[in-house]
């Protein structure tokens, strides 16, 4: 395996709270290949979000960090908030947010902020330079000039997705954090989107993490997948691993639940049950209450993340017999 | 009676006016917005159709009409051999028991004032459905029950907030249900909600499709839930149906520009999906305001020629059950 | 159907508070200025009940003194021009400021509230119609009308209490007229449409109550603005000559400002006080209504 960009290393993410703390990431320890493409998967409330945010040290007052992130040689968890701000946040590390629209500023125009983004992370740049920048990153996500000089509600929602993922390459960064960029868009924009992100992960070597719920988003555009449950890492996966033969029962019931495009119509089975409560969460699997094959043994410890084949992890009991019939 | 299609839609539309500036104020000159442009379909009992297509192509208004929840520019719509068009006081309210809608967002379905058990009842209430309050609750809790919502008496004395946004939505349908409906209108109503409880929404829908021969529209945009759900799925575009036919049929053979080219943007959701390679679209879709003749796609579609622009295709027929409306097929 | 189910026991569904209520009151005392009006008002009020366990002799009793500074004699505020105890006086005065203000507030109220959520809810030419009308009424000056009205019909504090609050109800109008609008777009109030209720019904039993709090707020500054107003009213002398209230007494002590400050004073201070208190009762609503400081919910 080519070495890593990023190495998540026992990360866990707590949310101090009224009602006690909310532990939306427990014990993620994942590595990101240079090059790689991570899928993040989960349901909503599964802690996608908020372990991106904590890559980009974006978390808001009340949450709390434990474990490291180590990416190109150094630790995220430690670095000030000064050392984020000059030289790592958009240059090494950029992110597309979820809501866009509410990511920009509504009163200004998108290449006033574009610009400000890069006078700020990059001051050595003259104002030619700049504008050809400008200019080079929304050529390639195909977007006309004259957004730059749009308010951002004057823009469609695919011309927005693209904006934001204009701002995010921006200062070039080799890595590239894509949280629902796509969610909220048509199918066709949403195809013509990810396909701009495979080009231009090829173009600039990028790496990246896709998160989305939508597993159709997650094999479009991923080479391996991670599923997150209740703030755990449940399975990794490479993607044909995934899809063709997924061994955590909730990755089953994700990919089972989805109906599809082609082939016999059966019945699609749903996942009963909802995440369970975070300020609290059950003891040993916290998949176990809605877990099919859950057994006594699931609800005393917590089942450790194992390597079951090459580059593919699964945190469940279960598997050691699976395997055997497998 | 007993005979008559459920829904005849008879050329609908829904014209929306939007005065722009001052200076279109003065001359008396307002924008028209063709939110939905005739569009005719009939829908049996115990029939499913979906509507699909990108956002603000018009799916939704279309449902609202079918439910008296907008009122056709132009058009008729028949229910059960009635015409709904003019229907007021008792016949009206007795309509609105028999066709029903489930909205979108789950999360704003019931008053957040009052616990589930009022708001179920209420809806019981309006239709004088129930002798008294034991009965309706009893009623209540046998068709929760029914749809996997137990203890029901669990959730009765909940607020909305404190439900997730999947059993909400089952509730909303449990609301639907309790007033024995005989046609309803599902707008998106999964769209907003998990993938992971996604198919308990659309199993409970079928079921109720089997149980009371229920006819039901279904707005979706997403082509793998169409097929799942729909017995037949109708395409639309600004405001038109382009192709209207059995969803099998649809899904193997997409035969409109814009069909073929939903279905090959769809991401499959598995390896054995994929068919085609997606078929590039430019643009977006345009806001149907001031609608000149000629296809709505043509500025948007590959094969356009010169009639495309100058005459509008119709729905038709071109051997099958599945009727398109594009020049290319003559 | 239901035979199997006899049994169930549903009709004893527990009834339960919604949960709303106390986070809104945890918002409410997190504003800060909220409970600080809040606890104010309460002991204007417990003062204005107990009058007459505080001042036996009632407001209107004459003293052997006049002008009695205060803490002389048993007089703890001191006595006015006619020896009436200045305590008594403001103690009672607290009784009419607030039914003014309540009585006032409570018209404005509910005049807007339905004008404002039938011109909201319904929309088109109802709207048109009404919003007009509200217009006309915002400009009028209110403070003049009410000097014209009191002039000509006499100085009743009944009068003044509703012609303040005929004046005072185009600011909830409007204010229950955008809450109209918006929640009439909201998905529920759909529902309940497509369900066949009544639009009646929806206006009553769920527009208005989902869209009220925004008036309490403003109700609880209508309140304040009553007080004040009757206040200045009794100030230049159109105020009921025969009711003690706060603004009488101010104009009572005008005249020997110089020599008996207290006369016009403490009746100032007790104005002040209760005033400020609606306000700071408003504020904290106002700070439950904000959508920036809702908790996140997980
Ligand atoms: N600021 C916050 N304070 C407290 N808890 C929070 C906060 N932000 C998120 N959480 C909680 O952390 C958990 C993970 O949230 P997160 O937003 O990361 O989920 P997600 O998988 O991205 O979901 P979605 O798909 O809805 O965005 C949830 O239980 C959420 O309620
Ligand atoms: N009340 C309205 N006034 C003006 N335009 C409207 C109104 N409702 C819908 N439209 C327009 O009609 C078109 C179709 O809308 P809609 O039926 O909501 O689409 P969909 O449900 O497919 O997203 C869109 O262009 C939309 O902007
Ligand atoms: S550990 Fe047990 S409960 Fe958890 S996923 Fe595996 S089988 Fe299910
Ligand atoms: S009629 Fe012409 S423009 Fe329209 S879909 Fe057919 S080929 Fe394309
Ligand atoms: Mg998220
Ligand atoms: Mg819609």
């Amino acid at each position: 395996m080519s070495e890593s960009l990023l190495e998540l290393r026992n990360v866990s993410i707590r949310y101090r709270t009224g009602r006690g703390h909310v532990s939306a990431v427990e014990d993620v320890s994942l590595q990101v290949p240079t090059g790689a493409s991570i899928g993040l998967v989960g349901e909503s409330g599964s802690g996608k979000s908020t372990l991106a945010l904590a890559l980009m040290r974006l978390l808001p007052q009340n949450a709390e960090v434990t474990g490291e992130m180590i990416f190109a040689g150094e630790n995220l968890v430690t670095k000030t908030e000064s050392q984020l701000s000059k030289g790592w946040r958009w240059r090494k590390l950029a992110m597309v947010f979820q809501k866009s629209l509410a990511a920009m500023s509504p009163v200004h125009r998108i290449g006033q902020q574009m610009e400000d983004v890069l006078t700020i992370h990059e001051p050595h740049l003259t104002k030619p330079e700049r504008e050809q920048r400008l200019h080079d990153v929304l050529t390639s996500v195909r977007l006309p000039n004259r957004v730059l000089r749009a308010y951002p509600f004057e823009l469609s929602g695919g011309m927005m997705q693209r904006s934001m993922i204009a701002l995010g390459l921006l200062c070039n960064p080799p890595f590239l954090i894509f949280d629902e960029a796509t969610t909220a868009l048509d199918v066709i924009t949403q195809t013509q989107i990810l396909k701009e992100i495979e080009r231009l992960k090829a173009e600039y070597n990028l790496t990246t993490i896709v998160i989305s719920h939508d597993v159709g988003v997650i094999n479009a555009v991923t080479d391996t997948v991670a599923v997150l449950y209740a703030g755990q890492l449940m399975e990794v996966a490479p993607r044909e691993t995934f899809f063709s033969n997924p061994q955590h029962p909730y990755s089953q019931a994700l990919i089972s639940s989805v109906p599809r495009l082609r082939g016999e119509k059966t019945r699609l089975a749903g996942i009963p049950g909802s995440l369970p409560d975070l300020t609290n969460p059950p003891q040993g699997c916290r998949f176990a209450p809605r877990c099919p094959h859950a057994t006594e043994g699931c609800l005393a410890v917590t089942p450790p993340l194992v390597e079951v084949a090459p580059g593919h992890l699964v945190r469940c009991t279960d598997i050691p017999l699976r395997e055997v019939v497998a | 009676m007993s005979e008559a299609p459920l829904i005849v839609a008879d050329e609908l539309q829904c014209l929306f006016t939007v005065r722009r500036g001052p200076v279109e104020f003065i001359r008396g000159k307002a924008s028209r917005i063709h939110a939905v442009d005739t569009v005719s379909f009939t829908l049996e009992r115990a029939e499913i159709l979906a509507l699909v297509g990108e956002s603000g192509c018009g799916k939704s208004t279309v449902g609202r009409m079918l439910v008296k929840m907008e009122e056709p520019t132009a058009g008729a719509l028949t229910f059960a051999g009635e015409t709904v068009n003019a229907l007021s006081g008792a016949r009206l309210k007795e309509f609105r028991r028999r066709a029903q809608m489930i909205f979108q967002n789950p999360f704003e379905a019931f008053d957040p004032r009052l616990t589930i058990g009022t708001s179920l009842q209420q809806a019981m209430q309006i239709h004088n459905i129930g002798k008294d309050q034991h009965d309706r609750l009893q009623r209540i809790v046998t068709v929760m029950e029914r749809s996997g919502l137990t203890p029901a008496e669990d959730f009765l004395s909940r607020y909305p907030h404190e439900l997730s946004g999947g059993q909400s939505q089952r509730i909303a349908t449990v609301r639907v249900m309790l007033l024995s409906p005989e046609f309803v209108v599902a707008d998106e109503p999964v769209s907003m909600l998990d993938v992971s409880v996604r198919a308990d929404i659309l199993n409970q829908l079928l079921d109720l499709r089997d149980e009371l021969d229920m006819g039901i529209v279904f707005i979706t945009h997403d082509l793998a839930v169409a097929r799942y759900i729909a017995d037949r799925i109708a395409v639309m575009y600004l405001g038109m149906f382009v192709e209207v036919g059995p969803a099998e049929e649809i899904l193997a053979n997409p035969r409109h520009p814009y069909s073929q080219a939903l279905l090959s943007n769809t991401l499959p959701a598995g390896d054995e999906d994929r068919i085609t390679e997606p078929m590039p679209i430019g643009g977006e879709v345009p806001t149907p305001v001031d609608i000149q003749p000629g296809c709505r796609f043509a500025n948007r579609c590959p094969f356009a020629f010169d009639r495309c622009f100058k005459e509008t295709p119709i729905l038709q027929a071109h051997g099958g059950k599945t009727e398109v409306a594009c020049h290319l097929l003559g | 159907m239901a035979q199997t189910l006899t049994s169930t026991p549903v009709a004893e569904i527990a009834p339960r508070r919604n949960g709303r209520w106390r986070a809104q009151w945890s918002l409410f005392v997190e504003s800060r200025m909220g409970p600080i009006g809040l606890a104010i008002l309460i002991i204007v009020a417990l003062v204005a009940i107990c009058a007459p366990l505080i001042a036996p002799d009632g407001p209107f009793k004459l003293g052997a003194t006049r002008l009695l500074a205060p803490g002389k004699e048993g007089h703890i505020l001191g006595t006015d021009h006619l020896g009436r105890d200045m305590l008594a006086q403001i103690v009672y005065g607290a009784r009419v400021s607030l039914v003014i203000g309540i009585v006032a507030a409570t018209i404005s109220l509910i005049v807007g509230m339905v004008v404002g959520s039938i011109a909201g809810y319904y929309g088109g030419i109802v709207d048109m119609v009404l919003s007009r009308i509200t217009d006309m009424f915002l400009i009028i000056p209110a403070f003049f009308l009410i000097i014209i009205i009191v002039a000509t019909l006499g100085s009743g504090i009944i009068y003044v209490m509703v012609v303040i609050g005929l004046t005072a109800w185009p600011a909830s109008a409007r204010l229950m007229r955008a809450q109209a609008m918006s929640l009439r777009e909201r998905t529920f109030i759909h529902a309940l449409r497509a369900l066949g209720e009544s639009n009646r019904k929806i206006l009553f039993r769920h527009i208005i109550p989902n869209g009220i709090q925004p008036l309490i707020a403003n109700a609880s500054l209508d309140i304040a603005s009553a007080i004040l107003i009757e206040s200045g009213l009794s100030f230049i002398g159109l105020g009921d000559p025969n009711k003690a209230t706060w603004g009488r007494m101010i104009y009572d002590g005008r005249t020997t400002i110089t020599t008996a400050w207290w006369v016009s004073v403490f009746p100032g201070i007790a104005i002040i006080i209760t005033v400020l208190g609606f306000y700071l009762v408003g504020d904290g609503i106002s700070y439950v209504l904000n959508p920036r400081n809702r908790k996140v919910r997980t």
